[in-house]
């Protein structure tokens, strides 16, 4: 097998979490939804960031007591393990578009004006390819290399957007349509939960189960808490009406930063930044999606993969480009409900298959 | 055969990815203690056997192996022991010293007693009471005594003995320990490997004065026979590193002659990588160090340098004497020498991105003073920066080529007239100018020389992904370019240790930690115990 999982420690693992939770979480892709009644984004965050913890901790519990490493261990030899497998490689897939989608929005709606979608993803298409292919070490090595930067850059867009932070604008908290707050919650669910799910399978490189679970969790509160901020700051900056409308709005908070301080011209250099960060999450997600199809159907090395999913995915982000009604909506139905194929398989997973889970290959130290 | 295998791999994707890499938990599939010993012998099978009594037979047998007809260098020196038993002294002109030879080899055999003289074992008699040598020793193997004279040691046959005296004899013009050419330093020694490689391991001896400090004599691998040395301490350094360098230079077989870059170019991992995978030093003190710290270092006969490894990309960027010098001091040279280099990488690609996609980004007094400098300038900007980056190499080039003062003269000339006369001419602006000679300035604050020059050519290429995508391309270009090193290994070590993946460090890349009184060798080498 040539899956190129490696071996990955703690810290490493944590970043490619945290910055995967961080991208997925503030560059979502429905705002309208978002705010449509107000500010409801940190409620509904938190709200998931919760359950997307408990669900990684279930998963793993039950892991650690069947000696398994990785969310395949599950799958055992069950006969619809491939079943269970396309809806939880079709959500990966969804949470690599989403961030590399708003992406292209921005970079064409704000930077290069007259440019044609098809040459933006001329230049992402490589990246994403080599990045998917060089394997799951490289990936979360290169998100240790890049977190902090990534954070020393939020942290100074929050500190210099300060001066117009205004509390009124974070409301009203939109408490009173429960059922829209839950409907908006299950979808910012499929977000943090997406970063967790791509952990759990690749989880094999990690040094056990336990470094992985302390991974997960440092990784998502860490990028919960990062991508909190940062949506805090959006709503002390902008009103929920404005933000509703905004394609980008954190693009857009940092052209506020640079109007308001016009000696920090890194507006852009801080977007590119951020970019970077979204095509490696991208990655991270692409790469979790080639393994579980690569485990699931025996397939023993993840390169033809990784060529073909990196592939379709720009494919499909070039198809379904946000400039027609239709496929506006197509997108915002698919990302509203991709959580049903993020989470329901996990239940399944967790309650069947009892005797034919894994057998684990180290001692049960490691595990 | 590299590219060959190389394109092989890009399509066929059933092949397992096997490099060796540093593990807590060695695989099992290293190769075995011996393995390299057992090339050695394949190596030398052509020689096998066991000396003749007969003296006339061994003579010949010398002459025929050493191609004596044609290969004057080989001397067999007939002489007689105590006026009663022929012997031969076999050696090679320029790898034996002749004034040891005569005087104490032949003088003493001559002078000899010959009533004393034993019928039998005359070697040993001759090796305890005759020879005035310091070291001797007594063989039977053909391909010992074969061996012993391309180093440049005397065989003494014996006739009506089955058994040679190997008297080591070597003595060969070497140049004075010098100074360091390449790593020079105010604080540090002054001292420098030469071509020598007996006096190169007495320059770590004279440093590492501990009996766990192995220099172990190996064949390098090429037809010529080269010496190798492999040095490390002994229970400190990991001993599956150890055995994978070793097995990497069984698997070395050249018809070229080795020197150290040749030898690190066949035993990497990554040939296509533009940044160096083995540490090439001058400075004994430096490898020194890089032993204390549970590292290998390899030296090689005819080669100047000492090779260090493995490494990461921070040895890339450290100074020799970045511990002579006060704490502070030192970590804001380190600063300023990281600054340099990544000015020296990004700024001319940056600049390109910000003049040709992103204006906006620029005040208007600079965008103002840019167009203003390129108003009568004919090519095109992204052009016109690779043209300089091109010629600052190519300046660069012939200053080293050219010797001593003319060399200096040539980049003053050509730092300075052409690039006067180019701005003169409206080829290039001034504004370009500036940017390249501050990267020129950045690059030469990287220490490594082969770390200079892979710079130099990648910045070319980040200005090519500036030139079509922005800053998209830049940072695209950056990404990809951290994803490579990130996957990169030195010997099992990832390039990026301790940052990625993270590891107790010795020392900071970025600020240098204080010296502390404490014998630990580096982890991230997983050396076999830390306390040295």
């Amino acid at each position: 097998m040539n899956l190129r999982i490696g071996a990955f420690g703690r810290q490493e693992a944590a970043s490619a979490v945290w910055i995967a939770t961080f991208t997925s979480g503030c560059f979502a892709f429905d705002n309208h939804a978002q705010f449509a009644d107000g500010n409801a984004a940190c409620l509904t965050y938190a709200g998931a960031a919760l359950l997307s913890l408990l669900l990684f901790e279930a998963v793993v519990a039950v892991l650690r007591r069947r000696r398994g490493r990785d969310l395949l261990r599950l799958f055992g030899n069950a006969k619809w393990k491939s079943v269970l497998a396309l809806p939880l490689f079709f959500s990966l897939l969804l949470a690599a578009m989403q961030p590399l989608q708003l992406f292209l929005v921005t970079v064409t709606e704000y930077i290069f004006v007259e440019a044609r979608q098809v040459s933006i993803c001329m230049v992402l298409l490589p990246c994403l390819l080599l990045l998917t292919a060089l394997g799951a070490e490289t990936l979360v090595r290169t998100s240790r290399l890049l977190l902090p930067l990534l954070l020393v850059s939020v942290a100074a867009t929050l500190l210099l957007a300060v001066s117009q932070y205004r509390t009124y604008r974070l409301f009203p908290i939109p408490l009173g349509s429960a059922k829209k707050l839950v409907a908006e919650g299950a979808g910012t669910l499929f977000r943090t939960f997406s970063p967790l799910l791509a952990l759990l399978c690749i989880g094999e490189g990690s040094q056990n189960v336990r470094a992985m679970q302390s991974a997960g969790r440092i990784g998502a509160l860490g990028g919960m808490l990062t991508t909190g901020l940062l949506l805090l700051g959006l709503g002390l900056s902008f009103s929920y009406v404005q933000l509703r409308e905004m394609p980008s709005p954190f693009f857009r908070l940092l052209i506020e930063v640079r109007t308001e301080n016009p000696t920090m011209r890194l507006d852009r250099a801080t977007l590119f930044l951020w970019m970077s960060a979204a095509m490696l999450s991208s990655a991270f997600y692409l790469y979790a999606a080639c393994v579980l199809l690569a485990k699931t159907c025996g397939i023993a090395d993840i390169r033809p993969l990784a060529i073909c999913v990196s592939a379709l995915a720009v494919t499909l982000i070039l198809v379904l480009y946000y400039d027609s009604d239709t496929t506006v909506a197509i997108l915002r139905g698919l990302y509203r409900f991709a959580w049903i194929a993020a989470i329901v398989p996990i239940p399944l997973l967790l309650l069947g298959n009892r005797k034919g889970g894994g057998e684990c290959d180290l001692s049960a130290s490691h595990c | 055969m590299r590219m060959k295998k190389a394109i092989r791999n890009l399509f066929r994707f059933d092949e397992p990815y096997h490099r060796f890499e540093l593990k807590e938990t060695e695989p099992k599939g290293t190769p075995s203690f011996f393995a390299h010993k057992k090339a050695q012998r394949a190596r030398f099978r052509a020689y096998k056997g066991t000396l003749s009594k007969d003296l006339n037979a061994n003579r010949k047998d010398l002459y025929a192996v050493f191609h004596g007809a044609r290969n004057s260098d080989l001397i067999l020196r007939t002489f007689s022991v105590g006026d009663r038993v022929q012997a031969i002294a076999a050696s090679l002109n320029g790898m034996a010293d002749d004034t040891k030879i005569g005087d104490f080899i032949l003088r003493p055999c001559h002078h000899a007693n010959p009533d004393l003289l034993p019928k039998r074992d005359i070697g040993a008699y001759l090796c305890e009471h005759v020879l005035s040598m310091a070291e001797t020793e007594l063989s039977s193997d053909r391909e010992a005594v074969i061996r012993a004279v391309t180093e440049g040691r005397t065989a003494i046959l014996i006739d009506g003995e089955a058994e040679a005296i190997l008297a080591d004899t070597r003595g060969y013009v070497s140049r004075p320990v010098g100074e360091p050419q390449n790593e020079m330093t105010i604080l540090g020694p002054k001292e420098a490997f030469t071509e020598n490689i007996r006096t190169n391991i007495t320059l770590l001896r004279r440093i590492l004065k501990r009996p766990d400090f192995v220099c172990a004599f190996r064949d390098a691998g090429s037809t010529d026979h080269a010496r190798l040395v492999i040095a490390y301490l002994d229970g400190v350094v990991n001993p599956s590193l150890l055995r994978e360098a070793e097995a990497r230079l069984d698997r070395i077989r050249t018809n070229d002659t080795l020197t150290l870059g040749r030898v690190e170019q066949l035993m990497e991992d990554y040939t296509y990588l533009p940044l160096p995978q083995m540490l090439k030093t001058e400075r004994p003190d430096r490898a020194a160090s890089a032993v204390l710290d549970g590292r290998i270092v390899l030296l090689i006969e005819g080669s100047p340098f000492a090779g260090v490894l493995p490494i990461t990309l921070g040895t890339l960027l450290e100074s020799g004497e970045d511990r002579d010098m006060r704490q502070p001091v030192g970590t804001i040279v380190r600063l300023i020498r990281i600054i340099g280099a990544v000015l020296s990488l990004y700024l001319p690609g940056y600049f390109l991105a910000l003049a040709l996609h992103h204006p906006g980004q620029l005040s208007g007094e600079i965008l103002e003073t840019v167009i203003a400098s390129r108003a009568m300038v004919f090519l095109p900007l992204s052009i016109e920066m690779i043209f300089l980056l091109l010629v600052f190499q190519l300046v660069r080039e012939a200053g080293l080529r050219v010797p001593g003062s003319i060399g200096q003269a040539i980049g003053i000339i050509g730092g300075l007239l052409l690039g006067q006369a180019a701005v003169s001419a409206n080829i290039v602006s001034t504004v370009a100018l500036i940017i390249v000679a501050l990267t020129g300035l950045g690059n030469f604050a990287i220490p490594d020389y082969s770390a200079q020059i892979a710079v130099a050519y990648y910045r070319i290429l980040l200005c090519v992904a500036a030139t079509f995508g922005g800053l998209l391309g830049l940072f695209a270009a950056g990404l990809c370019s951290a994803a490579i090193l990130c996957s990169v290994k030195s010997f099992g070590v990832p390039f990026l240790t301790p940052f990625a993946p993270v590891t107790k460090r010795k020392g900071g890349l970025f600020a240098r930690a204080k010296l502390e009184n404490r014998a630990k060798a580096s982890d991230w080498s997983n050396p076999q115990r830390r306390r040295v």
